[in-house]
């Protein structure tokens, strides 16, 4: 079952085409790497898949449901995001912070510790976030997507302002996530390296078009061999680059 | 669902700056109201009454309006501040449901308001003042009336609120309004202005009731102006794409 699932999506800004048509398909259970560089649209598309966009064309289904006004309060009841920043109320501690996401998902609030404990925050949830560092209230915000396991979770970037002791756990959580409870993870970023790490499915989106999706291992299979002369494995950015590359060749006027 | 996030606004202004402009707007009017009094006890001859003219002189026309305004605008800077609006609209919580609760939580405030000029006004009155027994029951009624008037202006001011992301320029608003208010009431024509209802209600600065036979009209145009800008604000958060 396709956990994700868009038919069509666009979107259009000012005459600017941001998206153009996607059909993405996100397997239940797997990470998905949703992959571009700053621009491509990837955290338009998540907002479009989380209703806090509105699609100028198409639809978007998530966990089987078409995402509209009334399936909406339902499918975000089964999902946790961290969309551009990590939000917080800065006056508050990260325990207040979270106690009022509990109340607004309808969660205990004896599920903020376990939130805490995965993103290694327990130690600070008495601290006020204004005194928190950028990679704290990254852990803060990625903590608030976790609460209360959701089936789905849509992260955009999650590692940005993280340490590289900070990434390596992270990336280690999230990879555990499917396992844990049987989440699916979306997450987006344009650090290559980083999604090769984490992400079993991947999603290759420049300027608004999807260029390429699927299971990793396809795309190193499909793509990674064809490199005789280095003699060696491609990693995931040169076939991304590779990927770009072909598309604006085939785009350029004959 | 609205008392779900009734709680978690509630739980937001724990701490916050908003609980010294309660305290300290209502004390500086009283303090000028009660110095006004004194000052002019030779022509101020109707006790209670004339107190209380002093009191809300300056109360409901320039402050009460700004007042909801800073109210209004602490609780949408919240989220415009810190990306907080993905988090607010990817709750699982109806988009009005967010609106209304701010609404509740500007009410209790503006509730609270009302309370604490009216204890500091029958403090001022009797411990400065030596005024004799204790203020009239319809006195109480004009604050409860002017409670009424502060809704259109509470749900006007978080409409502006949310849609101007500046904290400075919906409260600059509320005094321009609660000026133009103070105009139109002195023309007979409060009752087609939002920031003039709360000033109607309050009989601000008249010692005789200005809404004798006129309740349910001022009452009508309460709840219609409530509800106008309540369905423009739903109608903004169902059909804009969320800006954090």
């Amino acid at each position: 079952m396709n956990v994700i699932e868009t038919k069509a999506l666009t979107k259009v800004y000012g005459g600017q085409t941001a998206v153009s048509a996607l059909e993405l398909r996100v397997p239940e259970g797997c990470v998905y790497g949703f992959i571009g560089p700053n621009g491509a649209g990837k955290t338009t598309t998540l907002k479009m898949l989380l209703g806090l966009a509105h699609p100028t064309r198409g639809s978007v289904c998530l966990l089987g449901r078409e995402m509209n006004e009334k399936n909406r309060l339902e499918l975000l009841r089964q999902t946790g995001s961290l969309i551009e920043l990590p939000s917080c109320y800065a006056h508050l501690t990260a325990r207040e912070n979270l106690q009022i996401l509990a109340q607004l998902k309808g969660v205990s609030e004896r599920k903020i510790d376990r939130a805490l404990e995965m993103v290694e925050l327990e130690g600070e949830a008495r601290r006020r976030v204004g005194e928190f560092s950028l990679g704290m209230r990254q852990r803060l915000g990625i903590a608030q997507a976790l609460l209360g396991q959701p089936r789905l979770l849509i992260l955009d970037e999650p590692t940005n302002g993280l340490d590289p002791e900070g990434i390596r756990s992270m990336r280690a959580m999230i990879r555990a996530l499917p396992e844990a409870w049987g989440a699916t993870v979306v997450l987006s970023s344009h650090l290559l390296g980083e999604l090769e790490q984490m992400a079993d499915h991947v999603g290759i989106l420049d300027k608004g078009h999807l260029l390429w999706q699927g299971p990793l291992d396809r795309l190193m299979a499909e793509r990674g061999g064809e490199v005789v002369v280095t003699r060696r494995a491609r990693t995931l950015e040169e076939i991304f680059l590779d990927l770009v590359h072909e598309r604006e060749e085939a785009e350029k006027p004959c | 669902m609205v008392l779900r996030c009734f709680r978690a606004e509630m739980r937001k202004l724990r701490g916050s700056v908003v609980w010294l402009v309660f305290l300290a707007v209502p004390l500086i009017s009283a303090i000028y109201g009660t110095f006004n009094y004194l000052q002019n006890q030779d022509v101020l001859s109707e006790s209670w009454y004339s107190l209380f003219m002093q009191h809300t002189l300056f109360y409901a026309m320039f402050f009460f309006a700004p007042m909801v305004g800073v109210y209004a605008g602490y609780l949408w800077r919240l989220e415009h501040r810190g990306g907080n609006w993905n988090l607010l609209m990817t709750a699982p919580v109806p988009r009005f449901s967010v609106f209304a609760a701010k609404g509740l939580a500007a009410l209790i405030l503006a509730l609270l308001t009302q309370l604490w000029v009216f204890a500091l006004y029958v403090l001022c009155g009797k411990a400065f003042a030596r005024l004799p027994g204790f203020p009239p029951a319809e006195i109480l009624l004009w604050f409860l009336r002017g409670a009424c008037g502060a809704l259109p202006v509470i749900a006007l001011q978080l409409l502006l609120s949310m849609v101007i992301r500046s904290f400075a320029a919906p409260v600059l608003l509320a005094l321009v309004g609660g000026v133009a208010g103070m105009l139109l009431c002195s023309r007979d024509m409060g009752l087609i202005w939002p920031y003039a209802l709360m000033l109607l209600g309050m009989n601000a600065n008249k010692s005789e009731n200005v809404l004798a036979g006129g309740l349910c009209g001022y009452l009508l145009a309460c709840a219609g102006f409530t509800l106008l800008f309540g369905l423009l604000a739903g109608a903004m958060l169902r059909r804009r794409d969320v800006r954090a």
